[in-house]
């Protein structure tokens, strides 16, 4: 060989990292084109039934783009975000703080169990959208109402979430922490079964922050301001581009709001 | 239960007083333990080894305060057992280490909980345990980036750390290939001759008791009785291939045939 060792070393490096980071590139670049081309073909069907259907009952792209592109101009959009959040984030953070309290607390102690897990069980059936009524009467049609039925909602999937995580911590961490010096349930749960379960506390939140979307637009289809209920004003006027516009406001806040929990997530437990 | 943490040559000392342990299973009751009798005197190296279902890992869960025996009573240091303590360092078979904290924070657990011992901070406990066990280098890592061995050094720093005059070990090597394993032996043996600890060593694996321990206590099959106890007279380092070796080994290995 009459290469120097640096030349060498050099080729060697190239040869590694091209075709590596190659194909990386190319994985990516195909995940990415089948998802624009799975989206540009779901607009173009929609585009191309919106043709043959009346505008009343399917509108075409273009009008809803228009909708979202004033709305998001006069800041219609934002107000109704706003209006949402309002009982949306109060309600999840309650209910879901609530939730694992309680489900940690059960999936600790045995009387717990006996006591709040039997009452749990009765309850658990009745769906959330069930105590619309006393929302109303208790809070009214406002955001406390709205925030009310969320939080049952997010309460309960916290609630299991964290009952199964506390039951998932592996017995012998705790023996090995009591043999530390940890005596106290209250020590036992801060230092072992909390970092234990968090990522089932995260699966419960995150499930709980996506549910919490579904039934937020229920809730305000009754008429709590927000984005449900200019979508449900809207459809009383068969402005269905407007309806169509906010359903993808939903969705893509359901979007955000996943994957901003995810990233926290992912920070989190970079342990595992 | 209220003991002094830090090394006190009068809590070394481990007595088992006719313990016997009774389960209920849905099958009626099963006897686990039989009237078991062991001194542990301080500094002593002992193993415990028996076939499994031997009930020798009930008698070491009992000794650390995990579980309470149906009749009998172990006393450490005079005290009677009757829960887990700083006093007892505990080194399981699979490390038990807590994955959210990196080998440095599993280190310090113990004395976040109880302080470091007199004259020292906690940082120069969890150096000096890493130490111990040669894994410095590894402080930051996360237990899921190491391999058994390194695990089962952490776990064995995290037990050190506290500094319990008493080890509790339930066959910590069982899970590790016969190079690492003979590594750790080895690390174990200089740790003890160190630190001056009472340890005692549950294990399966009769070569390895009598290689490490001063004593060997040999169990039956359940109900676990002890079979007898025979002392290793041999000076350490002690070569597994000699003749004195190889009749130890036979000795205890009469009452597995």
């Amino acid at each position: 060989m009459s290469n120097t060792p640096e030349t060498e070393a050099d080729a060697d490096a190239g040869l590694i990292r091209t075709p590596s980071v190659g194909r990386i590139d190319v994985e990516a670049g195909r995940e990415t084109a089948l998802q624009i081309g799975a989206l540009t073909t779901f607009v173009g069907m929609w585009w191309a039934l919106a043709l043959v259907t009346p505008q009343t009952l399917l509108p075409r792209p273009p009008a809803v783009a228009a909708v979202l592109l004033q709305d998001l101009t006069s800041g219609l959009a934002f107000e109704l975000v706003w209006q949402s959040l309002r009982h949306y984030l109060p309600g999840l953070l309650i209910g879901s703080a609530l939730g694992m309290a309680v489900g940690i607390a059960v999936g600790w102690w045995e009387t717990a169990e006996h006591t709040i897990g039997t009452v749990a069980s009765f309850l658990r059936p009745v769906p959330p959208l069930a105590w619309i009524p006393f929302a109303i009467i208790w809070f009214g049609l406002n955001d406390q109402g709205a925030a009310f039925i969320i939080a049952i909602v997010a309460f309960w999937i916290n609630y299991y979430n964290a009952q199964g995580g506390v039951a998932g911590v592996d017995p012998q961490l705790i023996e090995v922490a009591r043999s530390l010096g940890t005596d106290s349930d209250l020590g036992l749960i801060r230092k072992v079964v909390l970092p234990s379960a968090t990522p089932e506390l995260f699966t419960g939140f995150r499930t709980a922050a996506g549910q919490a979307w579904m039934v937020m637009v229920a809730a305000e289809l009754l008429g709590v301001p927000g984005i449900g209920k200019h979508l449900w004003d809207a459809a009383n006027f068969l402005r269905m581009e407007v309806v169509i516009a906010y359903m993808l406001v939903i969705g893509l806040l359901f979007l955000l709001s996943d994957r901003l929990i995810r990233a926290v997530e992912r920070r989190t437990l970079a342990w595992r | 239960m209220a003991v002094n943490t830090h090394s006190d040559p009068t809590h070394a000392q481990i007595v088992v007083e006719d313990v016997s342990k009774t389960y209920d299973s849905e099958t009626g009751p099963v006897e686990a333990l039989q009237d078991v009798s062991i001194r542990i005197p301080e500094g002593a190296f002992v193993s415990i080894v028996g076939p499994s279902g031997s009930g020798k890992s009930t008698c070491f869960r009992i000794i650390a305060g995990l579980e309470a025996p149906t009749s009998g009573a172990v006393r450490v240091g005079g005290a009677v057992v009757t829960d887990p303590g700083p006093d007892r360092g505990m080194v399981f078979q699979d490390d038990a280490l807590f994955p959210w904290r990196t080998v440095a924070e599993n280190v310090a657990y113990g004395l976040e909980e109880v302080g470091p011992p007199p004259e020292t901070t906690t940082a120069e406990m969890v150096t000096h345990c890493l130490d111990l066990v040669g894994l410095t280098e590894k402080a930051d890592a996360y237990p899921r980036e190491l391999s058994g061995g390194q695990r089962q050094r952490v776990g064995i720093a995290r037990a050190l750390a506290v500094d319990p005059p008493i080890l509790l070990m339930d066959e910590p090597f069982g899970a590790l290939d016969a190079r690492t394993k003979a590594t750790l032996q080895e690390e174990l043996l200089a740790i003890w001759a160190e630190t001056q600890k009472t340890i005692l060593f549950v294990t399966h694996d009769i070569e390895e008791a009598v290689y490490l321990s001063d004593r060997v206590v040999v169990f039956s099959d359940g109900p676990g009785r002890v079979l007898d106890e025979i002392a290793v007279p041999m000076d350490r380092p002690r070569d597994r291939t000699g003749d004195a070796f190889g009749e130890t080994k036979a000795a205890i290995l009469k009452y597995f045939e």
